[in-house]
């Protein structure tokens, strides 16, 4: 069941751009915590437990990789932790770099969400929208990869069991060579079909299995109108000399947890609905 | 009312010296059904080709086409493409996109329809054709059957008058082949469709024909009802593509009309003295040359099992034929015994040097010039390249060959490494009879000098011809096997159209050889 992608792709797109541009541009520990907290959840109820516990340790991996390296470059702030090689390391740039850390995090989650809801039709949508013949190149170039890679095996496999190459690296370069002679053959082949079904008309449209209805209306008010209360009632914090809070503005944040937080309670509201009904037939 | 009128159509490619087609007079009828027959290279696919102006090869043209009483030329574009479909060979490769709706969606796309339009045209297809579990799928994953019916709804989308295809179902498993085919009747019986179709494989499309042309060297050499056609054939070297029925009855000396089905065959059969004359010469053979014991293989860790307790003993100096539905495991159980996937458990006994001809033949060279990937440098090679006839093909790149040649070069290459045992997986795809004869005849002195054969397939009739075993895999298993009388004889539905033909009236006979051996006089 995947509720949130059944939401127009604009729409979701928006969601989408709206949160990860916060994340990368706001820079604020308050606003990471919540939009992580967000795309945990989503992702809990959209991909299998087992993939989110491993993009977790990747993406602790890199968290903690960024959070040490930015102290050992900078050494602002005020408060000394010690020393390494007469180079001060601060509390400063230490929180500094957790956040940095944080925000690549974040966005990452929030990207590893996108690919689940957004699969090649979605993205070919939304390109053909703009660029339609770009939209075509997409699709071609997704059925073109899987056809090439099983050639390219074939033809490996065929010539390691008849025992014409010992080498592996010799193999690979002449079935490599082969797989290309073999493409550019199937590639006149496809043109054909292209010109025989009327490719290069004019006036080509551009079919999708999209409708934008009122639901999908509703939240994408939604969603801009919390972007941009998000935009407008910031929470400022200063990090050199000290780690410090401006302003804290309850508003914003209220907002950007319900923009983060839609696309996990859209997916839960869907989910206890199907139970319910289930319950009842 | 012609829908086509070809009149004292000529044409030679730009760089041949020889026409491809010679003064070509012929009239198409609104709502036929005509079947075009001819060898490999006679001119079938090029004048197929003079038909749809999108697609008309370069080259010196004479003489004119009429479409709908109009010269093709003047035709405009968009009435060209909607309403001229064509369908190629090959699949695979016609297939655009990325996704079944909208490859459905593209030919429509391009003649700039509304979305509701070709939303409403997605949907109408897709429930007539059955595409609705598939509907979804990425083009990538559907069987080759399923990609050109794919191929051919997304023509139809376009509602054309006429339909072109170039050998339609050569690629297909004979489950398919008979489902386009059926698909083809109705279009034409129901909507009018006019279906223009060259194909070698008879069986099943030829009693649907209205009319059949047959071609040879560029020129029209016989024009008939399916059924009168035969007679005009007999003896001429496009006999031996005739569905075995017609044949059957070119070989008997009877006064009736030809029979071109099954049915027909039977009771021209019941009208004829049988003898019980049927004792066959089986070699035997004894030396084990492979044995497979309790494979068991799947591709994935959650998948179920491809293979499951296979068993399986091959006796040198045979041709076995292994059979079975699309997807049943056949190609699989030709990877294990190569050694190219590892069961996880079961062995595969062997001490001999394997080669393996893949499906498509193309595979095995990776060189630009046949005379390198077959290594005659040196005139190293040259006997076995003379028994395979390749002498004049040599400087060829592989991919220009035809069909038949492409695969004869494909096995001289893989018997360069003097293998004993021969693993080919479905050799007879997209050949035509002459091919296959040959091939057979290649398969057939392999095993004379003591090399084992074990083939894939699902042409019953190849396997019923040349091979001395057969079996069938089910369900991960070999379910049947036995010799090829047992075998065939056995079966009553998967078997040969001889075999069909002739169950109660002659026993365990299953080519046409088998029947005439047993009819007096």
């Amino acid at each position: 069941m995947n509720s949130f992608k059944n939401i127009h792709p604009a729409v979701s797109f928006f969601c989408f751009f709206f949160i990860i541009f916060i994340i990368i541009f706001s820079f604020n520990p308050i606003y990471l915590i919540i939009g992580y907290l967000g795309a945990f959840l989503f992702s809990l109820t959209i991909l299998d437990k087992k993939a989110v516990f491993k993009s977790l340790i990747f993406q602790l991996i890199i968290f903690a990789l960024i959070t040490v390296t930015n102290p050992l470059f900078s050494h602002n702030g005020a408060t000394i932790l010690f020393f390494i090689n007469d180079n001060r390391i601060t509390l400063e740039a230490l929180i500094y770099g957790a956040v940095l850390g944080f925000t690549v995090t974040g966005v990452i989650i929030w990207f590893k969400c996108f690919n689940m809801v957004f699969d090649s039709e979605r993205l070919i949508y939304l390109f053909g929208k703009i660029f339609p013949s770009l939209a075509l190149v997409i699709s071609m170039t997704l059925r073109f990869i899987p056809g090439f890679i099983r050639s390219f095996r074939q033809i490996n496999t065929a010539s390691k069991i008849n025992g014409s190459y010992r080498l592996g690296m010799k193999r690979f370069l002449n079935s490599f060579s082969a797989v290309i002679t073999d493409s550019m053959e199937s590639a006149i082949i496809t043109s054909d079909s292209m010109k025989a079904r009327g490719y290069g008309l004019k006036g080509r449209t551009f079919y999708h299995r999209f409708k934008f209805n009122l639901r999908d209306l509703v939240y994408l008010l939604i969603f801009i109108s919390a972007f941009i209360i998000c935009v407008l009632f910031k929470t400022e914090f200063e990090f050199y000399p000290n780690f410090t809070l401006n302003s804290i503005n309850v508003i914003g944040i209220i907002s950007f947890a319900v923009l983060s937080f839609l696309p996990f309670i859209i997916e839960l509201k869907e989910g206890v609905k199907w139970k319910y009904s289930i319950s009842k037939i | 009312m012609e829908i086509f009128n070809i009149k004292n159509l000529s044409f030679k490619y730009n760089k041949s010296e020889n026409y491809a087609l010679k003064n070509i007079n012929i009239k198409i009828n609104r709502g036929e059904f005509l079947l075009l027959i001819g060898s490999s290279g006679s001119g079938k696919t090029t004048l197929l080709r003079m038909l749809k102006k999108e697609l008309t090869p370069l080259g010196e043209i004479s003489g004119e086409i009429l479409f709908n009483g109009e010269n093709i030329d003047n035709l405009s574009d968009r009435d060209s493409v909607s309403k001229i479909g064509f369908i190629m060979q090959d699949p695979d490769s016609q297939i655009v996109t990325d996704k079944v709706y909208s490859e459905l969606a593209f030919g429509l796309e391009n003649l700039g329809c509304k979305r509701e339009t070709v939303c409403s045209k997605v949907a109408e297809l897709s429930s007539c054709f059955g595409f609705s579990d598939i509907i979804e799928k990425s083009t990538d994953k559907l069987s080759g059957g399923e990609k050109q019916l794919l191929n051919l709804a997304s023509v139809i989308a376009m509602n054309p008058e006429v339909i072109i295809l170039d050998e339609p179902v050569s690629m297909l498993d004979p489950i398919y082949a008979l489902k386009l085919i059926n698909m083809l009747k109705q279009l034409n019986d129901d909507f009018g469709v006019t279906v223009i179709v060259a194909e070698h494989h008879l069986q099943e499309i030829f009693k649907y024909a209205d009319r059949v042309l047959c071609i040879e060297n560029g020129g029209i050499i016989a024009e008939n009802s399916p059924r009168d056609i035969c007679a005009d054939l007999k003896d001429s070297i496009i006999e031996s593509t005739l569905p075995i029925p017609a044949r059957l009855f070119n070989r008997l000396k009877t006064e009736s009309s030809c029979t071109i089905t099954v049915k027909e065959g039977r009771e021209l059969l019941s009208s004829f003295k049988v003898s019980d004359n049927n004792s066959y010469l089986e070699l035997k053979h004894n030396d084990l040359a492979l044995s497979c014991k309790n494979i068991f293989f799947r591709y994935e860790k959650q998948g179920r099992d491809i293979l499951k307790g296979l068993n399986f003993n091959i006796k040198k100096g045979e041709i076995y034929a292994l059979m079975g539905e699309n997807g049943c495991g056949k190609s699989t159980l030709l990877n294990v015994i190569n050694g190219n996937i590892k069961p996880y458990r079961g062995k595969v006994r062997f001490n001999s040097r394997i080669a393996y001809l893949p499906q498509n033949p193309k595979y095995v060279f990776t060189k630009d010039k046949l005379s390198d990937d077959l290594n005659t440098a040196d005139n190293k090679n040259l006997e076995l390249v003379d028994k395979l006839e390749l002498n004049e093909l040599l400087d060829s790149h592989p991919y220009d060959l035809s069909g038949g040649e492409l695969q004869r070069a494909a096995m001289c290459k893989i018997l360069l490494s003097d293998p004993d045992i021969i693993l080919l997986d479905e050799p007879t795809k997209g050949l035509d009879t002459y091919a296959k004869d040959k091939l057979g005849d290649i398969l057939r002195t392999l095993t004379d000098i003591g090399k084992t054969v074990i083939l894939v397939s699902h042409d019953v009739e190849f396997c019923a011809e040349y091979s001395d075993r057969c079996g069938l895999l089910f369900n991960g298993e070999i379910t049947s096997e036995g010799s090829v009388r047992e075998f065939f004889g056995g079966n009553i539905f998967f078997t040969t159209a001889a075999s069909k033909m002739s169950k109660g009236i002659i026993e365990n006979a299953v080519t046409i050889e088998d029947i005439i051996r047993c009819i007096d006089g």
